[in-house]
């Protein structure tokens, strides 16, 4: 990438415009991320629909920047009230709640915000390094290459699946089913309509997703909360950072944001597993192991920074490939499709300038997010004391009125409250919502590249195998289906 | 949870079984030479094996007790998801703006919130910004 790409890359994001979309951006998306229930993918599910009208640079600032501030807010409840505002912040709570409770509040939030910013900082690099060579490799792709890539997404569904792989398969299944409604791809021959011609052009991915994340969470809500959550309620001090601190683990920094970005990039994963390896492994190379769960600086560090550095791993194969790295990217993917851009290795050959761009609002998005992190500390434990009572009737309202503004269809509203009553119900049997919501996004890239495939082979099914590239994915993925089995059932035990 | 899980396996075999049985009644032959019920019946056929195996793992396998996160409230949900429903029906029908304001009254008291004076700010003030955010910030029509 040239440095007059980068430049122009710089003076798009630091119009105030966009500067200001993204600085508002952190801001929700570290609220989203803070508040238990609410998460970075509900934060960028509700507000996608409201980017419809914006250009690129603005409308990912805001997007991104509620990407990468949810990412770290999540740590601020792990912290303060022992309970991680997602999944990837569990590990946080492990050593970030003792240290509180120690009269550390303070510290341990600054520890998270700065390791997150370094973490985010250096997968942002990452992505400029690695999507223009993943780029230019997958402009040797086929359908062949294609559908493995994207059976590598679909594998990783059992990362994603919680308990049961089975629940996640059927979940999965069921996404890839809502997928097949409309016209279909290769014959032009409608699919699952009934005749309602509002369903023609297929379930609306933003709507579905709407109704998937946020609605679903908002129904099951509505069960329980009726008070803010209680917690750490002391005086937040030592929030500045000492360098010193920091050029000590600087080992450990470097291999969690490694860790994550790495995680990050592979299709279907995500933060969780992320900042569990990275976990494992600072505690692993400790020389002090005893003091994880007890109020480890390492154990802070290690998670935040590798849930971090997911952001910048997950963009690469979702403008490379136009495959997610993990849920929020699934949204994202939307979001460029919204733009009328269309994901894949065309996409940087044909918008140089757009990875710059994206390079920028990340680079400035995590150093906002820092400067909130540490600046905003004393405010998060008011932030935690939002009630729920008027936050959720709210997030409604921008549920109902983003899947109408999307496609200003009013058929879109009642698929995301379909769906949100489908998710509340399957989350209360167990059945995870996130493969099913990969199975929406892989379907439409799985099954006209799978049948292209076979059409071009002259319905030759080792054509998969008998492809170099093609036959390394398929490993891949059955490695990693493997791989995270044993990692969910090991965990179990 | 054996119970739970039976039943809605059962759920999703009958689903599969209805959906192969309605995609490969379809009549139209590609060209191409692969159907466009060649990947539903996958997707069918994978949900309908997924789902023998859950009923089969339930019936061999111990029973766990279920928690309480998993367990339905439905006095508490159903009166909110028909409120949205409503509201839903109400946008639809007469718009943005005076359907908001009387839902997010109602979603706060039903959420607990029972202070008028909050429900009236919140309830009034906040679907006018909204409304100015969506039609002159980000040049999104609304009804």
């Amino acid at each position: 990438m040239s440095l007059s790409s980068i430049l122009t890359g710089l003076t798009t994001v630091i119009a105030p415009q966009c500067l200001l979309w993204l600085i508002l951006g952190v801001m929700i998306g570290i609220i989203f991320g803070a508040i238990p229930g609410l998460t970075a993918a509900t934060g960028v599910a509700v507000f996608t629909p409201i980017t419809f009208g914006m250009d690129f640079a603005p409308a990912f600032g805001f997007l991104l920047g509620l990407y990468c501030g949810g990412y770290y807010g999540g740590s601020i409840p792990a912290i303060l009230i022992h309970t991680p505002g997602a999944p990837g912040n569990v590990a946080t709570a492990l050593d970030g709640y003792p240290m509180a409770r120690q009269g550390q509040a303070g510290r341990a939030l600054s520890y998270s915000v700065t390791s997150s910013w370094l973490g985010g900082t250096f997968s942002s690099f990452c992505l400029l390094i690695f999507a223009n060579i993943v780029a230019r490799f997958a402009l040797q792709f086929g359908s062949q290459e294609y559908f493995s890539v994207a059976l590598i997404g679909l594998s990783c569904i059992v990362g994603v699946s919680g308990d049961s792989m089975l629940k996640g398969i059927i979940s999965g299944c069921m996404g890839m089913l809502l997928a097949c409604i409309g016209v279909d791809p290769m014959d032009g021959v409608l699919r699952y309509t009934f005749g309602v011609p509002a369903i023609m052009k297929g379930i609306a991915t933003v709507p579905a997703l709407v109704g998937l994340f946020a609605l679903s969470e908002a129904f099951g809500k509505s069960e329980t909360t009726t008070s803010a959550e209680k917690g750490i309620t002391g005086k937040i001090t030592g929030v500045m950072p000492h360098f010193k601190e920091y050029w000590e683990n600087k080992i450990l920094l470097l291999k969690s944001a490694v860790i994550g970005t790495i995680v990050g990039a592979i299709p279907g994963t995500g933060p969780t597993i992320a900042a569990w390896l990275s976990y494992s492994e600072a505690k692993r190379c400790s020389k002090k192991p005893e003091e994880f769960g007890n109020g480890s600086v390492e154990g802070i560090m290690a998670c935040e920074c590798s849930n971090n550095a997911v952001t910048g791993g997950a963009i690469i194969p979702m403008v490379t490939l136009g495959i997610p790295g993990d849920p929020v990217t699934a949204i994202l993917l939307s979001a460029l499709m919204i733009q009328g851009l269309t994901p894949g290795p065309t996409l940087i050959t044909k918008n140089p300038d757009l990875i710059s761009t994206i390079l920028w609002i990340l680079l400035i998005g995590n150093f906002v997010m820092l400067l909130f992190g540490l600046g905003g500390a004393k405010l998060f434990p008011k932030l935690l004391s939002i009630p729920p009572k008027i936050l959720f009737p709210i997030v409604m309202v921008m549920c109902v009125v983003g899947s109408y503004a999307v496609n200003n269809s009013s058929f879109d509203m009642w698929i995301s409250f379909g769906l949100g009553i489908f998710g509340y119900i399957m989350i209360k049997f167990g059945f995870p919502v996130a493969p099913m919501v990969l199975g929406i996004i892989l379907g439409p890239i799985m099954e006209p590249n799978f049948r292209r495939a076979l059409i071009s082979s002259k319905m030759d099914y080792t054509t998969f195998f008998t492809r170099p590239l093609s036959c390394v994915f398929i490993i891949l993925a059955f490695a990693l289906t493997f791989i995270m089995y044993r990692r969910t059932h090991s965990k179990k035990d | 949870m054996k119970k739970r899980n039976i039943l809605l396996g059962a759920a999703y075999a009958a689903f599969a079984i209805v959906g192969l049985i309605y995609t490969c009644s379809w009549t139209y032959t590609s060209t191409t030479g692969l159907n466009p019920s060649f990947w539903p019946n996958i997707m069918f056929t994978m949900l309908l094996l997924s789902a023998i195996a859950i009923i089969v793992f339930s019936v061999l396998g111990p029973d766990a007790e279920v928690s309480e996160d998993s367990r339905f409230h439905w006095k508490k949900s159903l009166p909110t998801i028909i409120w949205v429903g409503l509201y839903t029906y109400a946008f639809q029908r007469f718009g943005f703006l005076i359907p908001t304001m009387v839902f997010l009254c109602g979603e706060m008291f039903l959420f607990g919130e029972k202070r008028w004076k909050v429900l009236l700010l919140i309830s009034i003030l906040l679907p006018i910004i909204l409304y100015f955010l969506f039609t002159k910030v980000f040049g999104i029509y609304l009804p």
